[in-house]
């Protein structure tokens, strides 16, 4: 007697694929529905996961546009705190599908709101990009101005991009009533005031985000019909919910519809493919391995682990001097052998435990270089 | 009337503010009095911090032209002083500056090889991020680990007309739009004085009146320009004994306020030169 399940190859099984495989072979885990060079003009939007992919792409030879470098006299140290160098414009973390969407048609119309702009302690702060002026802006007129400029190069990047990678953050959001305007950071937080007459909280399904991510395809499709799309879905849990669920149930919802429009879109167009980041750090399959302490963070080695599946697949040899992804690697596949080790005691030298130590220090910088909106939401809990 | 001594530490610039102090002496309020601690600048980033004052270490160049411009004292001691004048060393809006605002641009002001649009509250950060490192500001940070004597810093006379003339013949037109000059200089200021009272610092500019164009001083005022050495007097860059005198007014009337009210470190001289720092 036959069974469909007859067969197969091991990635197709549990325990062929993730107990005995995990997490050191992941090359199955991802076959590119189309390649990505070098050469081809990628952007990076996303949730602040996606910030470490950018990086990677870069420091391993990869074309990640930007339309909006940070001046050179500008010190590396002020950049991320002025929103350059995360993206490929400085829009900020776009956490959500509507968002995105918002972008795109405000980038194809040239439109500004001033009912975005937000006020706090006499200081003016653009609410769909919270976070890309530290101080704020002296007025709503300069606010504007400069937002008008960020539109026009952002469209130039949708014209002008290869491939668009984004990663989806989060399905929670918050609109402005009367201007069905979306923001990626509750009123409050950064700037303004929560009013509930003006402003509601949004929690977006399976169907808005696929049609919201479809729609914004199609737009940019129609200046720029070669752009080809892929989607990630952030491993980061969220770090606080409106949604009256306890924030782990709000959490792997939110992470769940992300993750099925994701695969729903892959599915639907040949032009969007669905690389599994969120599968590497966040299932059984890292064992919990690739987190921080605050169970929320995710730690170098996983973001390196996460780019070399990436790279590999894509045949690309890893630059050395990028440094983590090797490591990160080596560092999962010894996992089972520090296991042994804590058995048999202590093994590795002072010298060795030393030279780590400032490896996950500096490891560990890089990741606090990561922008997180929703991040300032922790100082309101109690 | 008891004496009010001022220190002053500076470049090859303080020689036009020393000549003019010694010329119009008469003018000076009474009891007033200068110690010059002078060298190059390229000496003077060697000064470090031993005991309660400023030495040369083991720079024996930097240690002669302090005893030499000084007239016998190697160390610079801040508190036997009343006030500390740094001169010269500081902030010079030069070409660099009009580079950086050819690569971005303001709500106010912008141009098509503008890259982006940067806010001002930006633009001061970054500036400020790069004045930081600046000799004066290195300095008065020395000494405000040793004293908590007011300081004021001076900057650099604005380049010379010449160079204007030479940039707009050679660069845009933007580079003569006095409008855009104006804005940049009063941004690149603003800059400027926060750093400074961050530091604990007062900042003083040369008068609009020595200037042809902002950011630029009048040709007149390099004639005859004085250095430490005559022999070495070249080109345009020093300006003359008459410029000396046209900041040391100003400078002496600072110093006066000091004398009289004794106000304490860093403490501005007027709201226009100290705006708040945004954040």
């Amino acid at each position: 007697m036959s069974s469909p399940y007859d067969g197969l190859r091991p990635s197709a099984y549990w325990k062929s694929g993730v107990v005995e495989n995990a997490p050191q072979n992941a090359d199955d885990l991802y076959a590119p529905k189309f390649p990505i060079a070098r050469s081809d003009g990628i952007a990076t939007a996303g949730s602040c996961f996606a910030q470490h992919i950018a990086r990677h792409l870069r420091k391993n030879g990869f074309t990640v546009l930007d339309m909006e470098p940070a001046p050179r006299l500008m010190p590396d140290d002020m950049r991320a705190a002025y929103g350059f160098s995360l993206y490929s414009a400085r829009y900020g973390n776009i956490y959500t599908a509507r968002h995105l969407l918002q972008l795109a048609r405000d980038a194809f119309s040239g439109n500004v709101d001033a009912s975005d702009i937000w006020v706090k302690d006499g200081r003016f702060y653009d609410a769909i990009r919270p976070t890309i002026e530290r101080c704020g802006f002296d007025s709503v007129e300069e606010a504007l101005a400069i937002r008008r400029s960020h539109l026009e190069k952002v469209r130039k990047l949708f014209e002008t991009m290869d491939v668009f990678v984004f990663t989806f953050g989060l399905t929670e959001a918050w609109v402005n009533k009367s201007t069905g305007r979306v923001y990626p950071i509750a009123p409050g937080t950064v700037a303004g005031a929560y009013d509930p007459d003006l402003f509601a909280f949004i929690n977006f399904g399976f169907n808005e985000i696929r049609d919201d991510f479809s729609l914004f395809r199609n737009l940019v499709r129609e200046c720029n019909p070669g752009v080809r799309f892929l989607l990630t879905v952030s491993p980061v849990p969220l770090t606080a919910t409106a949604s009256n669920y306890h924030v782990l149930i709000a959490s792997t919802y939110s992470k769940s519809v992300l993750r099925s429009a994701a695969g729903a879109l892959c599915s639907e167009y040949a032009d969007i493919d669905y690389f599994p980041s969120y599968e590497i750090i966040a299932t059984p399959w890292s064992r919990g391995a690739f987190y921080e302490s605050n169970l929320r963070s995710v730690s170098s080695d996983g973001v390196a682990t996460v780019m070399r599946v990436f790279f590999s697949a894509h045949g690309v040899q890893l630059n050395e001097a990028a440094g983590g992804a090797e490591e990160g690697r080596d560092r999962l596949a010894n996992r089972p052998l520090r296991e042994r080790r804590d058995a048999k005691g202590q093994k590795s030298s002072k010298r060795r435990s030393k030279k780590k130590k400032k490896k996950l220090k500096q490891r560990s910088r890089e990741s606090e270089n990561e922008v997180c909106d929703d991040l300032l939401l922790e100082a309101f809990a109690p | 009337m008891s004496t009010f001594s001022v220190c002053f530490i500076g470049n090859s610039h303080m020689v036009a503010v020393k000549e003019a102090w010694t010329e119009h002496a008469d003018e000076v309020p009474s009891g007033m009095r200068a110690v010059y601690f002078g060298a190059l600048s390229t000496l003077l980033k060697y000064l470090i911090v031993e005991g309660e004052a400023l030495v040369a270490g083991r720079k024996t160049a930097l240690r002669n032209r302090l005893i030499q411009t000084s007239e016998g004292a190697e160390r610079i001691e801040p508190n036997l002083y009343d006030a500390i004048v740094v001169y010269g060393l500081a902030f010079s809006f030069t070409e660099r500056v009009h580079r950086a605002f050819e690569r971005f641009g303001t709500a106010q002001f912008t141009s098509k090889k503008a890259e982006c649009l940067l806010s001002r509250a930006c633009v001061l950060d970054m500036f400020g991020s790069a004045l930081k490192r600046e000799l004066s500001i290195r300095l008065v940070t020395q000494i405000r680990t040793i004293s908590d004597i007011p300081i004021i810093v001076h900057t650099k006379p604005f380049r010379p007309e010449g160079e204007f003339r030479k940039e707009i013949s050679i660069q845009s037109a933007r580079s003569s739009d006095l409008d855009y000059l104006k804005g940049t200089l009063a941004i690149f200021q603003e800059a400027a004085a926060a750093v400074c009272a961050e530091a604990g610092a007062d900042l003083m500019w040369p008068e609009e009146s020595v200037c042809s164009a902002p950011g630029y001083t009048k040709s007149e005022f390099s004639l005859h320009g004085l250095r430490f050495n005559p022999k070495e007097a070249k080109g345009d860059v020093h300006m003359n004994k008459e410029y000396g005198w046209i900041v040391l007014r100003p400078l002496l009337a600072r110093l006066a306020e000091i004398q009289s009210t004794r106000k304490g470190i860093g403490e501005p001289q007027s709201e226009l030169l100290l705006p708040p720092l945004l954040c």
